[in-house]
């Protein structure tokens, strides 16, 4: 007790004006409504923005937020001065509405396990499509030798976007991942008639120059990639630790490896090439989705701190069910340019949008459904443990 | 409150100008850049691994024989080693070096010289691994001038390919790539007094010195536009056994002359740690503080003690840059490189030596201007999707938050604009994806906005009244948005500081974004939002 009063005071600035009787009164009742002993409420003193507070508070629809859900049709307690505009509301997820998340924990659980194995077994079985970034290929220069210049574009139009520049007039430089090698290959070709013939249809051209290339990531930059992901998970679990629990800690690095797994598993059967910008992508997702988790865990958090009980699934459900519409709205901010992404850009671009729609869509459902579940599963985990060794230490006695 | 306000709009102002006085090179998809093709020197790798070899053999020799050796007992030439010695020592060549084959001896000015020849595929690993060294070496010191999105990568059996994105001026790229960065301290000969023996031709000049000892030797010298003359001029002389004539600037800059130095030279830029600028207080110069790494103390303590009094060359790409006396043994693994550079030059040297020397000289065979890897139509609709993507992001926020959205989104802006000036602070190149990844930013910089105006909506359920409401959401949301942005940040700086090269860039933009949203989502949307409240608009 004495330690919120500290609190209080610390918070609460002493009114340097004397206020009308009146609003002295809502104050109070406003206080009264603080139920959970939340002291957070700065008032303001100052007579300009008093005013606004003047009338009555009114009857209004329960305000207890935590129990009851509220319409989000809410009347506004304070009668706005024209300028002011209402604090009425649309919003996706209706505020105090409590969803029992953890109920579907298990399921969540098989989901992202056949997911996970789904993943692993695509990526270690060597079916992730590696563009020439990883896997380097040949490069060509050729020049064009029929009459006039030809436009770039209908060389993109022969062999794809990617890697086709002009260097100089009527020649080009192009590079061709090693899969046309191979099939040139094949059908008893080198790579450089392969090529000449594929361009006959929109002319007359010589290849200069044919060689082979490396990847731009050779097997030294690929290491110490993983190895920058691996350190940064690592930290950021130290990081947790610190800041939070344990717990939670476990349950967020498994979701990193989770989410960047699995997504990189499904853009693999969509036929997303790894790239250097389509690896961004990917890490780009291990942040918004570290993100997610580390809000819900937040509220969790603050949640305890205030109840100062035990863990229970009620606090891990409130948590999550109050930070649904951010999480909801976030989603969706993300989503908008993801989508235009997908739908208007090409190949890189396309790929990008295909990612973070997948990740997107997994990291959400990992922060909401299994983060949490895996921290509170740990604890009932050793609770359990530990009242079967309090019940071996009672029977004994 | 007026203070706050200020400090957003001049902000905002500072970070535009940025952009503007900078500007952001765009990347090789989108505009092109230089195109060079090099050509690594595998000749040259395979002549310096036999260098090498040669130098432990003639320092194995010396162990056993003593230091009296006037005569060179061990020479080399390409892929070849002539060593003169009992069949006992030569028996322990066999040993300890298999990566040569024993083709028998012949003589060579009465003198019997056992030969050693390196073994083809010992070259072929040699000349692979030159290249591959050059490629890692080449990215390394690409790396050191910022995050420029370059494309590098090997073509053919020597030759690596650079793609720079928008340099006008290729020359300082060249200066950069092409350079050898090796560095090598050789001994300086004083017991000879070769150059005295010498004619030179008409335009070359000779000269005196006290060299170790107080001995009095010559060296040759030509005026600084003559320095081909010497070159040529030198190549046609036969230095002493064991010895070889390198050309380096005079002490007082202006002119080009001779030293006679060991050939083998017993340390070299491979045992670097790190290489900084240093100003020398006295002369005002910037000088290259070099450390060595252990082995290399080891070594340069060991050459600095056994030739006390003699003078220790430093040599860079075959050119001397001074040669101070030894006064005492050197320990703790420090040099110095001075000569006259400007800080400029100080600096690209560091850093070239940072990153490393090449294992062989390149070549520049080829270079281009190259045309951007996408298409026009591609680059228009990325474009248009990322506006697109953002403008739907600012439509949503207006439509759900009202005014509160629209200054979210004002601070969007501001984390754009923060985010552009660092980069273009940094020398960043902007590509498409990177375009497309500052739309996705768009939608997560306004989660700081969206995770307080949620707050405040909570405790306007609970409160009914707006300031004090507004206050508590953002007092709430803070504690939240600093964990979820620290975590971020976190997992931003350890890819920075583990990886390398594209992922290295990502993460550094990744880092400055987050700032950026502190910067502008949090403090710059509060500022404006507290004013508007003042002048009681509001909705959320």
């Amino acid at each position: 007790m004495a330690e919120k009063d500290k609190f209080k005071k610390k918070i609460f600035k002493e009114p340097k004006v004397e206020k009308p009787h009146e609003e002295k009164e809502v104050e109070k009742k406003i206080e009264e409504k603080r139920e959970d002993g939340k002291v957070t409420t700065q008032l303001d003193t100052k007579k300009q923005d008093t005013k606004v507070h003047t009338t009555p508070v009114q009857p209004q629809p329960k305000v207890q937020a935590k129990t009851q859900p509220i319409t989000p049709k809410i009347q506004p307690t304070v009668k706005p001065t024209p300028k002011l505009i209402t604090t009425k509301f649309f919003s996706f997820f209706p505020y105090g509405k409590i969803i029992n998340f953890l109920k579907f924990r298990k399921i969540a659980y098989a989901i992202s396990s056949a997911l996970f194995a789904f993943s692993l077994f695509i990526i270690f079985s060597g079916r992730v499509p590696l563009s020439t970034d990883f896997k380097g290929g040949v490069s060509a220069t050729i020049k064009y030798e029929g009459e006039g210049t030809i436009d770039i574009g209908k060389i993109r139009e022969v062999f794809g976007e990617g890697n086709i520049q002009s260097i100089g007039k009527n020649e080009f430089l192009i590079k061709l991942p090693l899969d046309f090698v191979e099939k040139a290959k094949a059908e008893g070709k080198d790579a450089g008639t392969a090529i000449i013939e594929k361009l006959e249809k929109i002319g007359k051209f010589k290849t200069e120059k044919i060689e082979s290339v490396g990847s731009l990531i050779g097997a030294e930059l690929r290491k110490k990639g993983i190895y920058a992901v691996i350190f940064s998970i690592i930290g950021i679990s130290i990081y947790i630790v610190l800041r939070f629990e344990w717990r939670f800690a476990v349950g967020a690095a498994i979701s990193l490896f989770h989410d960047s797994l699995i997504t990189l598993g499904i853009a693999s059967v969509l036929g997303v090439e790894l790239s250097l910008p389509t690896l961004a992508a990917i890490l780009a997702l291990i942040g918004y989705s570290i993100n997610d988790s580390i809000i819900i865990a937040d509220r969790i958090r603050e949640k305890l701190k205030i109840a100062r009980i035990a863990w229970t699934e009620d606090i891990f459900n409130r948590a999550i069910s109050e930070t649904l519409s951010r999480t909801i709205i976030t989603f969706l901010t993300v989503l908008f340019p993801t989508l235009t992404i997908t739908i208007f850009g090409t190949t890189t671009l396309r790929d990008i949008g295909i990612i973070f729609l997948i990740g997107l869509i997994i990291g959400t459902y990992s922060s909401i459904f299994v983060v949490s579940s895996l921290a509170y599963d740990i604890y009932a985990l050793q609770k359990k443990k530990k009242e079967k060794e309090v019940q071996k230490t009672t029977q004994k006695v | 409150m007026r203070i706050r306000l200020a400090i957003v709009v001049i902000s905002a102002i500072v970070f535009g100008v940025i952009i503007w006085w900078k500007g952001i090179k765009l990347g090789l998809d989108l505009k092109g850049g230089s195109y060079f093709l090099l050509n690594v020197r595998q000749d040259i790798a395979v002549r310096k691994f036999t260098e090498r070899i040669a130098s432990e053999i003639l320092s194995e020799y010396k162990k056993t024989y003593g230091e009296q050796t006037t005569e060179s007992p061990v020479r080399f030439e390409d892929t070849k080693i002539y060593v003169s010695a009992s069949p006992d020592f030569i028996e322990k060549i066999k040993k300890d070096f298999p990566s040569f084959n024993y083709e028998g001896s012949a003589f060579f000015e009465d003198k019997e010289y056992h030969i050693f020849t390196l073994r083809e595929e010992e070259i072929k690993e040699i000349e692979e691994f030159a290249v591959n060294q050059a490629l890692s070496t080449i990215r390394a010191r690409v790396d050191e001038f910022g995050i420029a999105e370059p494309q590098i990568f090997r073509y053919g059996k020597s030759n690596i390919v650079v793609q720079l994105p928008g340099i006008q001026d290729p020359s300082q790229a060249k200066r950069i790539i092409g350079r050898t960065a090796l560095l090598e301290f050789r001994i300086v000969d004083d017991e000879n007094d070769f150059f005295a023996t010498i004619t030179p031709e008409e335009g070359i000049y000779k000269g005196t010195e006290i060299g170790a000892g107080g001995k009095t030797v010559s060296y040759l010298w030509v005026y600084e536009k003559d320095y081909e003359k010497l070159a040529n001029f030198i190549k046609k002389l036969n230095p002493p056994p064991g010895r070889i004539i390198f050309i380096g600037k005079g002490e007082k800059g202006n002119i080009w002359r001779t030293y006679l130095l060991e050939s083998i030279s017993e340390i070299t830029g491979e045992f670097l740690r790190n290489a900084v600028v240093r100003m020398n207080t006295i002369t005002n110069e910037p000088y290259v503080l070099i450390s060595f790494n252990s082995e290399g103390a080891k070594r340069f303590e060991k050459i600095t003690g056994e030739n006390v009094g003699k003078r220790l060359a430093i040599i860079l790409d075959e050119k001397v840059f001074s040669a101070p006396v030894i006064r005492e043994k050197i320990s703790g693994g420090v040099a110095t490189i001075e000569g006259r550079f400007t800080i400029e030059e100080a600096k690209e040297l560091a850093a070239v030596l940072r990153a490393g020397a090449l294992p062989a000289p390149v070549e520049f065979e080829e270079e281009r201007t190259v045309g951007p890897s996408l298409g026009e139509d591609s680059i228009k609709k990325g474009i248009i999707a990322s506006v697109t993507g953002a403008a739907l992001v600012a439509l949503f926020m207006l439509s759900y938050y009202r005014i509160s959205g629209f200054v979210a989104m004002i601070g969007v802006v501001i984390t754009i604009l923060f985010t552009l000036s660092i980069l273009s602070l940094f020398g960043a190149t902007l590509t498409l994806p990177g375009i497309a990844g500052l739309a996705l930013t768009v939608g997560m910089a306004v989660d700081n906005n969206i995770i307080i105006f949620e707050r405040i909506r909570e405790e306007l359920l609970r409160k009914q009244v707006i300031k004090p409401a507004v206050e508590a959401g953002h007092k709430l949301g803070m504690a939240t948005i600093i964990d979820a942005n620290l975590t971020t940040l976190i997992a931003a700086l350890f890819i920075f500081q583990f990886g390398t090269g594209p992922v290295r860039g990502f993460a550094l933009t990744l880092s400055i974004g987050i700032l950026g949203a502190m910067y502008g989502a949090v403090f710059c949307s509060k500022a404006i939002l507290d004013s508007l409240l003042q002048r009681r608009v509001f909705s959320i």
